[in-house]
């Protein structure tokens, strides 16, 4: 069940609380809650991180994360909580880590496009500062 | 001996407590010095934030924890994660703030180029003001040279005005000085012309008066008419004195311009107031002789002289004989010293 939500990308916070209050609804334990959110903030981490570009710019930590995050979900399917909650965390973990290399990498493509812009300039100038 | 006991009880407890305590996992040792390293980098541990307090309270509780190994797997990894994501955010932060250096160093050195810019356009446009001055300058030059030159130009004109004055001029001189020559020229021509003439006319004359033995003097040409024409005491002219007289009647008849003056003369003997008034009917004598041979009496002056001016001794009857005589005289005054004037004449003319 939690697959099939995952997989079919529709995993948006109200879906989250929806979940969120079947699992509170359905006397589960606390495991089975616990693991139901680590698996929502686990997906929403790695659909932040693929919308920060992680898919080019940190492939083999994104990879990571999904592969954990199913995991999860079939720890989850088959109702191993404990099981499904650490994969969780981990893809959580690979999908923040995801995030902020791909941050970091536009981070800097940004600087060093400004950095070439900046050469141009300065060498624009050193030409013209031979000129003169 | 309960203590005692106890005391073995608590060391060997304390014993087996040090035994049963796991070494500690090399991994979390590893962990450490990830994040030690991570932390050497100031560039980085200065721009840690958030990041870095997760990730090093997660390298802390790694050994201040008591996980069981499950748990350790999971607090090592997710450690783990945490210093590679200190460390990336950290690269995030620097590169925004090396971006953030490189706007302001990218403003500053288009702010230089604009300045350059400008300060290019304003030395460009000094330097256009400043050939626009020469130029101006230059100008100025050119129009005091063609200022110059045009009174160059003036000078010249006026000098060649003056020249071709001088030669226009000289040209007149040169032929008025021809015109003077060849009037000069001509008038030498005319004079010869009029001597050869007067020469001609004289030697025509002389040659014709000749029987009356007519001679130049200065006068004129002298004709002496001797007692041939009267006879002794007597103003009448003898009969056959018109064959005699007649080539003088020719030549004067062919020179119509030709003055002549007759002169009467007498001897000494008698008074002289006779001898004037003699010498005078002779001349009038000759004179009506003349007119009546159509000759203008206009043309004709008479002079009684009476015995002043003798030719020969009156003490002598020959000397009288030569003394009583009518003198005429054709004066002209080409023909009076006519061969000198001739000459000069013909010099002249040379």
């Amino acid at each position: 069940m939690f697959r099939e939500i995952f997989e079919m990308r529709v995993f948006t916070a109200p879906v989250a609380v929806v979940i969120g209050l079947f699992a509170f609804s359905s006397l589960a334990v606390a495991d089975r809650s616990s693991a139901t959110v680590a698996l929502a903030e686990a997906n929403a981490s790695v659909r932040a991180a693929e919308r920060n570009g992680a898919s080019e710019l940190a492939p083999i930590e994104l990879k990571a994360a999904r592969d954990n995050l199913a995991a999860a979900l079939v720890d989850a399917d088959n109702r191993r909580w404990n099981d499904a909650e650490r994969s969780a965390d981990r893809a959580l973990r690979d999908a923040e880590l995801a995030d902020a290399k791909a941050r970091a990498a536009k981070a800097e493509q940004s600087r060093q496009e400004l950095e070439s812009v900046v050469e141009t300039l300065r060498r624009e100038l050193a030409l013209d500062g031979d000129e003169s | 001996m309960m203590s005692r006991s106890f005391v073995a009880a608590l060391g060997l407890t304390l014993l087996m407590v040090a035994c049963a305590t796991p070494p500690p996992d090399p991994r979390i040792a590893d962990v450490e010095q990830q994040l030690g390293s991570l932390l050497d980098k100031p560039e980085l541990a200065s721009r840690g934030g958030e990041e870095f307090k997760n990730a090093v309270s997660a390298v802390r509780s790694l050994s201040s924890q008591d996980y069981n190994a499950e748990e350790l797997d999971e607090a090592i990894y997710s450690a783990r994660r945490l210093i590679d994501i200190a460390e990336f955010s950290a690269r995030e932060r620097l590169a925004f703030d090396e971006r953030k250096a490189l706007v302001q160093e990218r403003e500053r050195l288009v702010l230089e180029a604009r300045t350059r810019e400008a300060n290019a356009a304003r030395s460009a446009a000094e330097k256009a003001k400043a050939e626009a001055a020469a130029a101006i300058a230059l100008r100025e030059s050119a129009l005091q040279e063609a200022e110059a030159a045009a009174m160059a130009k003036a000078e010249a004109d006026a000098a060649r005005e003056l020249a071709l004055e001088q030669q226009r001029l000289a040209e007149e001189a040169a032929l008025v000085a021809s015109s003077d020559a060849a009037a000069a020229r001509r008038q030498a021509e005319t004079m010869r012309a009029e001597a050869e003439a007067a020469r001609a006319e004289m030697e025509s004359m002389r040659s014709r008066l000749a029987e009356l033995e007519a001679r130049p003097t200065e006068r004129g040409l002298l004709l002496t008419l001797g007692d041939v024409l009267f006879a002794f005491n007597q103003a009448d002219l003898k009969a056959g004195v018109t064959r005699t007289l007649r080539p003088l009647v020719d030549v004067l008849i062919d020179t119509p311009d030709q003055m002549v003056i007759v002169e009467g003369h007498t001897d000494a003997v008698g008074s002289r107031d006779y001898n004037l008034q003699l010498s005078q009917r002779r001349a009038v004598a000759v004179r009506s002789f003349l007119v009546n041979n159509g000759i203008a009496s206009e043309r004709i002056s008479i002079e009684g002289l009476g015995p002043d001016y003798p030719v020969a001794d009156n003490d002598t009857a020959e000397g009288r004989q030569q003394n009583r005589r009518v003198e005429v005289i054709l004066p002209n005054v080409e023909i009076r010293g006519g061969d000198k004037d001739s000459r000069e004449g013909e010099s002249g003319a040379d």
